[in-house]
């Protein structure tokens, strides 16, 4: 049918068909700005204006909107030098959201936009209320909102013409005497920023090729089965399929989908197809066809004879003798202690000194059981990959991952293609947060490139995203710690049992950072301080449920829930105060990482020194934010209220200390490389991989500071396996400290060429006297050349030279920062429901390069961590099938139900990095959930320990603590 | 899979469009354009007028493709009805959704089913303008749509009503809801939502001395994979109680 669209005030004709969605329509079209987050609605991604309203592109069919004004991003203003074109430039609300530092990954930037516009339109000073209403409809997974929220007021404050709007939710604290850096420490534009504001074609699905095939992925309807065939007959025929792919049309080749460095340290346990099916989603076989459509339909015309087996749904079930076991492939390949007779795919045992004497020396033994649930890392935009032969016949692989080189190097067997005949580039991404860190769906497209010589793109539903990728590793985990009266831990012991899914990608190294990060924060005090006493053992085991994986905090927070729970409730039990406690038990600097002697990611462990250590400024900082003095053990204020229940509302206030770590010692490897233009410009290529953070700003800014000149001045690029050096990806926290230490030394070797070229043209004698400043390199005498000129006669005029230069840098420590982090909740204690009021976290950070980015990754962290706490759960049926496919039942927190959040900064000075940096990045998704947990016992005096938090919990721990106190009272 | 798309411009022309096979109505598209199981025409309903909130003789008609926005924006809408509205949908898929189109496709989960429940709303059913009973429309409402339509949905008076509910975050689906209204006569509806293929009507008549029993033994099987029927029952009398509570001492010196 032919249809008429108003877009952007501009007329077109389209030939769509009945059932084509706007959004489908709109794509087509080329208006990228709008994206697929999920099937219905609730992610808001695919926002357009309709009719002046924000609507869900994706819920509207083209025809529909015919006769209605539509507004996309697209129209909102564009960059304003387009060469000898001037255009009328941004529009306020681009503009404020990129000097806000309100986009991350940009993903959803567009549709917030639009959301806001919407709301200028009609109200054009709005209160923050107002706003966080107008922006509810669109899901953020990086920002926590806080920043897209203030942006709006920025923006609103200007279009009025009134006083210009600041924040005032964030702090920073020096410890360090003030620094005289330029660029570095100063808060700057994301280099992204302006470019994602406009919703330029800037990820994996914004291209369209000639001839391009959609594939999909039939996926298992059951949890454990062997195929005994597959018809795929009916489905072949149907026209417009190109090519079907099951387990006998591809090589069998095992590998692991962990994207980590080699060896990878696990099991290989995986196939792109196999004749067995281990989870329902697991992978059955692959369709290529002309259109999405055309690939569902063949999809569902495939049959699939299944003998079905028993399968095993809970970890504990798992390691019962005579349980069904998941891997009996002849392939299989063992890692350490990994034993698929025995369905685990790893093991770990680490005794840190005299376990058992510590306890005999305790005078209290505590110990209790606590869970963590299965979450996922929901990123906005899906998995999503485009493959292609390209003209020299090499695969390029175009796709959203956080590790692009790792994606090359274990797919080349499994293709069966050299390394180099394989070409990877990873684009913007939306999102990843561990979920990118994994070889997903990059092999499907590839086999069906492969299979039809032609492009193939394949893009994960949210409903593929909830069934057959990854999730954080649910856990069991039992505490054991030794205390005398005066609160010193003599032994603390931490026994995990670890689920790791179908398959074992990540499962050692995940489950043993529960231990070597949680584990390592109290060792003690007096002589245990020398000599902690520490244990921790995992097992981590197959069940028939979608596999585990990376997710930010990569294990640590699995670790810090049962911890400071426990911490919380030995302080209860020997009436000590909390905070002075913890604070007597912490490590403290110049102190070994107590786990660094024995284990090591799978890899030969070695001693490590902590340098910096600026806890006890955290929790000074966090306290004064909090309120904390003027709250803990304050009965008028625990029944504080300001609701029409007012009786049955109790507030409670509570803290979790915590640490992460920066990289992987000895392991993590980034290289950079940088050359000089022109017109003293410089390229900065980059492996490491920027999924939304703001590494490239971080990385240019580090590079600016060496070279003199403006960050507007290194145009950085990441990644591209052809061109870009080696960086092990964008994981483990080592983006600002591994490969900004590559960035610092290649930008030092350019720096060096500089100076002895600029000495050259000034007849200077001594060329490491010259300063290099603001694009200028200067001599002591005054005189000065600027850099267009070195490069003009160091490109074109003298001893003709491209200055530039490589340099990689591997870890030798691994730095921890520290956190205090504290939360504020009322809750129900006739419904057991509870609120959120306030979140507060201060952060040992050593030196923040952009505060603008790295706030936003505190706050953004901190609201993932506040879903992991009290709503975010994957659960599954007796048979294996997912409770939540989709946003409705895997809630995500809204712009309009966030608690209040303030982020500090506590700038140690790490002397491992030549700025002093540790990573910001994980530590927020740590502490929040315990802090909730131990608000909860402040509030109304009930224990929970397994997550997520829901209001049953808490009001059944209530009612058996009154029975119980019922049944005291009676029995005295 | 929709194959053809129809936009009339008047009921006559949209009853004859709904008589052809295979044919539904199309009011928001939030749900239709998810439905990807079945192969059906469409006939769109904006262009027929039926997105009025028309105020008269103390009684509300809203049309039926008003959308929840709409709703939620009317000042003539009831305060807590306007919070259940909220809970529905989050903001944009409120732009789009129609109060029509929910009710065909809502379960017991929906804080606006629950709360035209308990506000006594009728249906209203095109071509011959049958009014229906909120509660006989739920039980019957696949067979009793075929072929027709809703064209508005009547708020019988203007009464006094509150809502409650408990879930995991402040706009997360509630895992138990109490919807309540009471008129001058003292006659009151309770309604549970947050379970169920749809809101349960637990009350019609004068208010019970205990309250939270009547709620509680109508929830007390309400169990599925997001709470027990033990803490929905609980809830239920807990909410019940509150929602009377905020009535009487909200409105009750009117």
């Amino acid at each position: 049918m032919n249809i008429n669209l108003l877009i952007n005030g501009v007329q077109s004709d389209f030939t769509v068909s009945p059932g084509d969605t706007l959004f489908t329509v709109l794509r087509k079209a080329g208006y990228y700005s709008i994206k697929f987050g999920d099937e219905h609605g609730f992610s808001g991604v695919d926002t357009v204006l309709l009719d002046g309203d924000p609507i869900n592109s994706g819920l509207i069919l083209a025809a529909q909107a015919e006769g209605h004004k539509i507004v996309t991003a697209e129209a909102l203003g564009d960059f304003p030098d387009q060469g000898w074109k001037k255009t009328e430039g941004l529009h306020p609300l681009q503009l404020a959201f990129i000097e806000t530092g309100a986009i991350q990954c940009g993903y959803c930037t567009p549709a917030q936009l639009l959301a806001s516009k919407a709301l200028l339109d009609k109200n054009p000073n709005p209160t923050e209320e107002d706003i966080r209403e107008a922006l509810s409809g669109v899901l953020c997974r990086c920002t926590g909102y806080q920043k897209p929220v203030e942006a709006v007021l920025v923006a609103a404050s200007k279009m009025r013409n009134d006083i210009p709007f600041e924040s005032s939710s964030n702090l920073m604290v020096p410890t360090d005497s003030k620094n005289d850096f330029k660029t570095v420490g100063k808060p700057a534009i994301k280099s992204d920023a302006v470019k994602l504001a406009q919703g330029k074609p800037a990820f994996t699905a914004d291209i369209e090729m000639k001839g391009m095939l959609f594939a999909k992925v039939l996926f298992s309807p059951h949890a454990h089965a062997r195929i005994r065939s597959i018809d795929t007959c009916r489905a072949g025929a149907l026209p417009g399929v190109a090519v079907i792919l099951t387990w006998k049309d591809i090589p069998r080749v095992v590998y692991s989908t962990a994207g980590q460095s080699d060896p990878i340290p696990g099991p290989l346990d995986t196939f792109s197809l196999d004749n067995k099916v281990r989870f329902v989603g697991d992978r059955v076989a692959f369709v290529a066809a002309e259109s999405i459509e055309i690939a569902e339909k063949a999809i569902k015309l495939i049959k699939v004879d299944y003998e079905l087996l028993d399968p095993v749904l809970n970890s504990s079930a798992a390691q019962r003798d005579g349980a069904p076991i998941l891997h009996d492939e002849p392939e299989y390949q063992n890692f350490a202690n990994s034993n698929p007779q025995k369905n685990l795919a790893a093991e770990i045992r680490i005794d840190i000194g005299d376990v058992e004497k510590g306890f005999s020396e305790a005078d209290e033994i505590i110990e209790e059981d606590y869970e963590v649930s299965k979450v996922q890392q929901a990123h906005l935009e899906p998995h999503v990959v485009v493959t292609y032969w390209d003209a020299d016949d090499r695969l390029v692989i175009r796709t959203s991952t956080q590790v692009p080189f790792h994606v090359r190097r274990v797919l080349a067997p499994v293709l069966n293609l050299p390394i180099k005949r394989i070409r990877v580039i990873k684009p913007r991404i939306g999102g990843g947060f561990g979920g990118k860190q994994e070889i997903l769906i990059e092999d499907i497209a590839a086999h069906l490139t492969i299979a039809t010589k032609r492009p193939v793109i394949l893009e994960y539903t949210r409903e593929d995203e909830f069934i057959a990728s990854r999730s954080r590793h649910p856990m069991k985990i039992h505490m054991k710690t030794g205390v005398k009266k005066d609160g010193t831990i003599t032994a603390n012991e931490m026994v995990v049992l670890s689920n790791t899914g179908a398959y074992g990608c990540h499962a050692l190294t995940v489950t043993g950072n529960t231990g070597h990060k949680s584990m390592a924060l109290y060792i003690g005090d007096g002589k245990y301080r020398k000599s902690p006493n520490i244990r921790f053992y995992a097992d981590v085991v197959y069940t028939n449920t979608p596999p585990s994986g990376a997710f930010r905090g990569y294990g640590v927070p699995q670790g810090f829930w049962p911890l400071e729970r426990h911490m919380e409730i030995i302080a209860n039990k020997l009436g000590l105060d909390p905070l002075e406690f913890r604070q007597k038990n912490t490590i403290r600097a110049g102190e070994f990482h107590p786990f660094s002697t024995v284990w090591n990611e799978g890899r030969e462990p070695r001693p490590e020194v902590i340098n910096t250590v600026g806890l006890e400024e955290c929790v000074r900082q966090g306290k004064l934010a909090i309120g904390w003095d003027q709250k803990y053990n304050n009965q008028s204020w625990h029944s504080n209220h300001h609701n029409s229940h007012k009786s049955s509302i109790r507030k409670g206030i509570g803290v979790a200390l915590v640490m992460q770590g920066t990289a992987i010692p000895y392991l993590d490897m980034g290289g950079a490389s940088i050359k000089m233009n022109d017109d003293g410009s410089f390229n900065l290529l980059v492996g490491a991989t920027d999924l939304g953070t703001g590494s490239d700003t971080v990385l240019g800014q580090m590079a600016a500071e060496i070279l003199g000149v403006p960050l507007d001045d290194i145009i950085t690029y990441s990644s591209d396996t052809d061109f870009t050096p080696f960086d092990k990806g964008a994981y483990a926290s080592s983006t600002t400290y591994v490969s900004g230490t590559a960035v610092v030394q290649a930008a030092k070797l350019v720096a060096e060429r500089i100076r002895i070229r600029a000495a050259e043209l000034l007849k200077a004698t001594e060329h490491d006297l010259i300063i290099l400043m603001d694009r200028k390199a200067i001599s002591p005498d005054g005189r000065f050349v600027y850099y267009t000129d070195i490069a003009l006669s160091t490109l074109h005029h003298f001893k003709q030279e491209q200055i530039m230069a490589v340099a990689s840098f591997v870890a030798e420590n691994s730095p921890p920062p520290f956190a205090a982090q504290f939360a504020e909740v009322s809750v129900d204690t006739e419904t057991g429901q509870i609120v959120v009021d306030k979140l507060v976290m201060a952060v040992d950070s050593g030196q923040i390069i952009n505060p603008s980015t790295a706030f936003g990754q505190i706050e953004g962290g901190m609201t993932q961590a506040l879903g992991y706490a009290l709503c975010e759960e994957m659960v599954y049926d007796n048979s294996g099938k997912a409770r939540e496919k989709d946003f409705l039942n895997y809630h995500i927190f809204r712009a309009n139900e966030m608690p209040e959040l303030i982020s500090i900064f506590v700038e140690t000075k790490e002397p491992s990095h030549p700025f002093g940096v540790k990573a910001v990045a994980e530590i927020p998704m740590d502490g929040v959930a315990p802090a909730i947990g131990n608000a909860i016992w402040d509030a109304i005096g009930v224990e929970i320990k397994t997550l997520p938090i829901t209001p049953e919990k808490i009001w059944r721990a209530l009612k058996s603590k009154n029975s119980n106190h019922i049944k005291t009272n009676n029995l005295q | 899979m929709i194959k053809k798309y129809y936009r009339p411009q008047s009921l006559p022309d949209a009853f004859l469009l709904l008589n052809k096979p295979n044919t539904i109505p199309l009011a928001g598209g939030t749900y239709i354009t998810t439905e990807i199981n079945s192969e059906f025409n469409v006939v769109d309903l904006q262009d027929l007028g039926l997105d009025k909130v028309v105020v008269q003789n103390q009684k509300i008609e809203i049309g039926s493709t008003t959308k929840l926005q709409q709703l939620h924006q009317n000042q003539h809408i009831p305060e807590f009805f306007r919070t259940a509205i909220k809970l529905e949908a989050p903001l944009n898929i409120r732009n789009s959704a129609s109060l029509g189109g929910l009710l065909v496709t809502c379960d017991g989960r929906s804080p606006v089913a629950t709360s035209l429940l308990a506000l006594d709303a009728r249906i209203i059913l095109d071509p011959d303008r049958e009014e229906i009973l909120i509660s006989n429309f739920f039980s019957f409402r696949s067979s009793i749509t075929r072929k027709r339509l809703i064209t508005s949905i009547i708020l019988p008076s203007l009464q006094n009503f509150s809502f409650a509910y408990v879930a995991r975050t402040p706009f997360d689906r509630p895992i138990v809801s109490t919807a309540m209204s009471m008129w001058m006569n003292g006659r009151s509806r309770l309604a549970l939502g947050g379970y169920g293929a749809q809101p349960l009507l637990v009350i019609d008549g004068q208010i019970l001395d205990d309250i939270s029993l009547a709620a509680r033994s109508a929830f007390s099987n309400a169990e599925d994979e997001w709470a027990s029927a033990y803490y929905r029952s609980e809830m239920a009398g807990v909410l019940a109680t509150r929602c009377l509570k905020i009535i009487k001492n909200k409105f009750g010196k009117q």
